[in-house]
């Protein structure tokens, strides 16, 4: 006789292969006879008899192997982007834009034409002049 | 295709290197990754389309690796499997679904499991546990479901579970675990029975 028998969980656990270890089955009859009922009926929920009807995996298999036709004759993707990129090049190339004009100038009016021609002839020193006669002025 | 397909993979047995033809290959195991992602997508319409895209992928690396060996092509099969059904159970698209139809889960593996036992009543009770399992697996997180199907339908061990899913067994422990916890919580009205 033993003071402590093994729980269900414990032989549970010991089924599925995280209970503790030892040799205690081997030497307790109550437990051993526990653990083989619990045992039978874990055999008897195993998914053992499970038929899959045979036309079933067949067209399945038939499904795989049109799959790898598919596979076997579709066009790489990678390859892809890279035919569009050359196309894209291409057209680019072949139908490139022409360059734009440079923008018109503005016009001028005549009155404005006149005034500026005016403002240079009076004018004794040119415009470029100025920064440069600053550099001499003296400082008050 | 049959031509295309040719020799994938050589595998290496006890008796020397054995080349796999991916079709022959395919219809060996087909039925297990199909149940599998059954059990973790829930819906036949999702697992079909699932597996499909496992093969197709185990087909392309396969024909990427030239021919090279795959250590444990049943276990690197599965591990494609739950890459895929990982992938699609945290897509928006699955979510946004299963919250527009949380009624759908549960009852579509069960339409496929005929009632197995040693007599009529067993049967009933066996299918009435397995039901309630089918829903109590629904209200755990997609890993803790993983790990739990890959043990109670897979066999796997938690090492095997660890390298399928590319976690540390510690990490497995603490998902099985909770993941007894919680569905000791669903079912305790049969377990203590």
């Amino acid at each position: 006789m033993y003071d402590k028998h093994w729980s269900d969980e414990e032989l549970v656990a010991l089924l599925y292969g995280v209970g503790s270890e030892g040799d205690h089955l081997d030497v307790c009859d109550s437990c051993a006879r526990r653990w083989e009922a619990i045992r039978c009926r874990y055999e008897n929920l195993r998914p053992a008899g499970i038929e899959v009807s045979g036309e079933f995996l067949a067209a399945q298999r038939r499904a795989i192997h049109a799959r790898l036709r598919e596979k076997r004759h579709r066009f790489p993707r990678v390859l892809v982007p890279v035919l569009v990129t050359l196309l894209l090049a291409a057209i680019m190339i072949v139908y490139r834009p022409a360059p734009e004009p440079p923008p018109a100038k503005e016009k001028i009016s005549d009155a404005q034409l006149f005034d500026d021609v005016f403002r240079m002839v009076s004018d004794p020193e040119p415009s470029a002049v100025e920064p440069i006669r600053s550099l001499f002025e003296e400082q008050k | 295709m049959r031509a295309a397909e040719a020799v994938l993979a050589r595998e290496e047995t006890g008796s020397g290197v054995q080349e796999i033809d991916f079709e022959a290959w395919m219809a060996e195991e087909q039925k297990r990754i199909f149940l599998l992602c059954m059990r973790l997508l829930r819906t036949r319409d999702e697992a079909d389309s699932a597996t499909q895209d496992v093969f197709v992928e185990a087909y392309k690396t396969l024909e990427k690796s030239g021919g090279q060996a795959i250590q444990e092509p049943a276990k690197w099969l599965t591990r494609v499997a739950f890459n895929t059904c990982y992938d699609r159970l945290r897509s928006k698209r699955w979510l946004f679904w299963q919250r527009h139809s949380s009624d759908a889960s549960g009852d579509s593996l069960l339409r496929i499991i005929p009632a197995v036992g040693p007599n009529q009543e067993d049967a009933a009770a066996a299918h009435d546990i397995r039901q309630r399992l089918e829903k109590a697996l629904d209200r755990l997180s997609v890993r803790q479901r993983a790990v739990f199907i890959l043990r109670h339908d897979e066999d796997r061990s938690i090492e095997e579970i660890a390298q399928i899913m590319d976690l540390d067994a510690g990490t497995v422990k603490a998902h099985m675990a909770r993941a007894i916890k919680k569905l000791r919580e669903e079912l305790r009205d049969l377990y203590v029975r």
